[in-house]
């Protein structure tokens, strides 16, 4: 792949995608985790 | 005589300035508390380091060997991230994981900077490198620094302390520019539910099973991180968190700043690509506040319940300074106006996502045949 301007578009728009989608996991995540585990016993 | 003399004979103008400029960042720590812990001992690294045949570096030289053993192996940012791990408790987080989604945005400078860098002529490695100053999150920043730029990493990581310390000057006028006096008042919900103590132990477990699996090479940086949260949190290593939070934090800056200072050698650090490292490193930071905020005014669109969008301005992983920015800020306008937990939780999110977002540029850019 070239090191041209188009190639940083493209990186920098798929990993701003991916944190999007990895904080969309881990929110999803945490929802189940105090869905499941609401107060200590 | 002429061996006295043999190292003045050797003094350049290069070296005085960077003399005058590691004494600068020296009077910063020390007089105006700019980031004292780390920008003193890069201005002393400077200094020792642009001493004409100094014994401080080179093959046998004592900072040398400490770049190779810390920061070209990248141990001591992860060191440092056990310890972060250890200071942060994410239980304003989890009380409001909505938070997280701030945090995301907040990462909107690294992108923009990075495509600055890239038409101002900088490679896609140097690119994101100085884009991820915008991480807010220095061993983030000399990570990934090193890893793709090694010869930016004095600027680089000088740039991002030192804006670090000046979030109480960035972030006010941006946030005031892209908000209404209206918007600033807006109250949060103070009713948060209490986290178990069980969720709290399988958060870090699962964030780096997850983000593992979403980015393998963000594991180092994830781990780390999430390893010295789950020490804080057991409950049953209260000793192995307090020596996390205090002794290798403590310890491991030291090394880390000196030794970043070593690294600014006049040849080096004295070019037009540091003076425009610098001035991007502002943008970043400019624009991680202006996408919080910005990010928070387009979901307040659509929610019944309006967040005060400064809060996504905290979404930057400058923790705890940038929530207590906001929350001045939202006092000032409304004296009984109370946003910090909500501004903790986006902070803390801030920190998952600017080291999410390294994790994933890392393994985007490595898996490029460049």
């Amino acid at each position: 792949m070239q090191d041209n301007l188009i190639t940083t578009l493209w990186v920098m728009l798929q990993s701003l995608g991916v944190t999007f989608i990895g904080m969309t996991i881990i929110y999803s995540l945490i929802k189940v985790l105090v869905r499941y585990f609401p107060e200590d016993q | 005589m002429e061996v006295l003399l043999g190292s003045l004979k050797d003094l350049t103008l290069g070296n005085v300035i960077m003399f005058l400029i590691g004494g600068l960042l020296i009077y910063l720590a020390i007089k105006k508390d700019y980031e004292p812990m780390l920008l003193l001992p890069i201005g002393f690294g400077a200094i020792l380091a642009n001493i004409p045949s100094s014994s401080a570096i080179g093959e046998n030289g004592f900072l040398t060997i400490l770049y190779n053993a810390g920061i070209s192996t990248e141990l001591f940012p992860i060191l440092i991230f056990i310890a972060i791990g250890a200071m942060i408790d994410f239980g304003p987080l989890l009380q409001q994981p909505f938070m997280l989604f701030f945090g995301a945005a907040a990462q909107f400078g690294i992108f923009m900077t990075a495509i600055l860098a890239r038409l101002l002529g900088f490679s896609l490695k140097e690119a994101v490198s100085i884009g991820i100053i915008g991480a807010a999150d220095g061993p983030t920043s000399i990570y990934v620094a090193n890893l793709f730029a090694g010869e930016l990493l004095g600027p680089i990581s000088v740039a991002a302390y030192s804006y670090m310390s000046l979030v109480p000057l960035i972030q006010p006028p941006v946030i005031k520019a892209l908000t209404t006096p209206e918007e600033r008042r807006i109250t949060m919900d103070l009713n948060l539910h209490k986290v178990s103590k069980t969720t709290r132990i399988l958060f870090p477990i699962m964030v780096t099973a997850v983000a593992g699996l979403i980015a393998p090479l963000s594991v180092s940086l994830v781990g780390s991180l999430m390893f010295g949260n789950l020490i804080r949190e057991c409950g049953v290593l209260e000793k192995l968190s307090q020596a996390a939070q205090n002794e290798l934090a403590n310890l491991v800056t030291l090394l880390l700043g000196i030794t970043i200072g070593s690294t600014m050698v006049a040849e080096n650090f004295l070019t037009i690509k540091t003076l425009m490292i610098l001035g991007m490193g502002l943008f970043a930071f400019v624009f991680d506040t202006a996408g919080g905020v910005l990010f928070a005014k387009f979901l307040n669109l659509f929610l019944k319940r309006k967040v005060n969008p400064m809060v996504g301005a905290a979404g930057i992983s400058a923790f705890p300074m940038s929530a207590r920015v906001i929350q001045k800020i939202a006092q000032k306008e409304n004296p009984g106006n109370f946003v910090l937990m909500q501004a903790v939780g986006a902070n803390v999110a801030g920190q998952v996502g600017s080291i999410l977002a390294g994790g994933v540029l890392i393994y985007l850019v490595s898996s490029m045949a460049l």
